[in-house]
């Protein structure tokens, strides 16, 4: 059991130490790429390909461990976005915190510049950051594979 | 399975081959940036070797600034202390009317009244040395873009992506005036104070950086 339990755990490290890696070179290399316009869009396109990728192939037959992967690895956007939803001024966070939350969403940046302005108080890619949390740990986990296949081969059978 | 891993490998490390390649292209095209002492990377990177990240301390303040003379077309600076980029943090374009174009995180480019730039310790009213009809076209091409994307590290090119100097920058440039006198990558409030396109109009502070 403790075994089991180990080689699940570090199945699940594996794969949020994986997604970190990725998304903080994609962050670096979208940044880089705005330099050249367009080759912007051609990266954020091949991040979510990547990123999708991953959680399609981790290798777990629960919905929830996915969940889990997806939720530790956007803890700073959450984090972040909590600050600035409850106006958190401790330590200053809440000046930065849009700041931070601009930087870590730098691999899907090239869509949020194409959003339309929209007419609310604040333009609509700010609001589109702030639910940007929710938004990955909502979707990624649908594309987990294996969720698929168990529920077509024997739903009640979780291991 | 070999086909597999392969995948998951390239997965892996395609950003950080990308990254590189990016970097290498993009300080290739720009050799000269790497020994001058005046780039604004030097500059973040000195500042973040001092602890000094972001745009410096909200202090509360009233600088008692007068915006008497200001025409459409100017430029406010504005500042705070421990500024990582330089004396200044900020940039807006004076639009006539007690208003000022500018741009934030939060609200993308976006017109405020200009008095809150009492409350910046630093500050300085630059005079753009062009015609009336030119400093009102640069106004105009900053109205254009409000509402749209904020982001603190925008490169000079293209125009999807702005920070509060960009558009400033490029409103000009797109009328054959280039304000910016180092010609870097990015552009920090302090090349306009730099510019030899424009004159101080009237300034406060003044502490060294």
């Amino acid at each position: 059991m403790l075994e089991y339990c180990g080689k699940k755990g570090a199945q699940l490290i594996n794969t949020v130490l994986r997604l970190y890696m990725i998304h903080l070179f994609a962050i670096l290399a979208v940044w880089l790429a705005t330099y050249y316009p367009g080759l912007d869009v051609v990266l954020a396109v091949l991040y979510l390909l990547v990123v999708v990728r991953e959680v399609r192939y981790h290798q777990s037959k629960s919905r929830w461990r996915i969940f889990v992967v997806v939720l530790t690895w956007q803890l700073t956007g959450l984090f972040f976005s909590l600050i600035i939803l409850a106006r958190c001024t401790m330590l200053e966070l809440y000046n930065y915190a849009i700041f931070v939350l601009e930087l870590w969403y730098t691999p899907i940046l090239p869509f949020l510049s194409m959003l339309p302005t929209g007419s609310l108080e604040k333009p609509l890619y700010y609001y589109a950051l702030l639910g940007m949390p929710l938004l990955y740990v909502a979707v990624l986990p649908l594309f987990n594979k294996k969720i698929k296949i168990r529920r077509l081969s024997d739903p009640g059978n979780d291991m | 399975m070999f086909w597999k891993q392969r995948q998951r490998q390239i997965c892996l490390w395609i950003f950080p081959l990308v990254s590189l390649m990016l970097m290498i292209s993009i300080l290739g095209s720009n050799q000269r940036l790497i020994l001058s002492e005046d780039a604004v990377m030097y500059t973040y990177i000195k500042s973040a070797v001092q602890g000094k990240v972001g745009y410096g301390f909200n202090v509360v303040n009233d600088n008692g600034m007068s915006f008497e003379g200001l025409e459409p077309g100017d430029l406010l600076l504005g500042g705070y202390p421990g500024c990582a980029y330089g004396r200044f943090s900020h940039v807006g374009i004076y639009a006539g009317q007690g208003q000022v174009i500018e741009a934030y995180a939060d609200l993308g480019i976006t017109v405020q009244p200009v008095e809150h730039y009492r409350n910046y310790t630093e500050i300085c009213l630059l005079k753009v040395n062009a015609d009336p009809g030119v400093k009102q076209k640069a106004v105009d091409y900053v109205r254009r873009y409000e509402r749209h994307l904020f982001y603190p590290t925008a490169f000079k090119p293209g125009e999807r992506i702005w920070n509060c100097s960009k558009i400033m920058w490029r409103a000009y440039v797109v009328q054959g005036l280039n304000l910016d006198p180092y010609d870097d990558l990015w552009i920090a409030p302090d090349a306009f104070y730099n510019s030899p396109h424009v004159r101080i109009l009237r300034e406060k502070g003044g502490a060294a950086y």
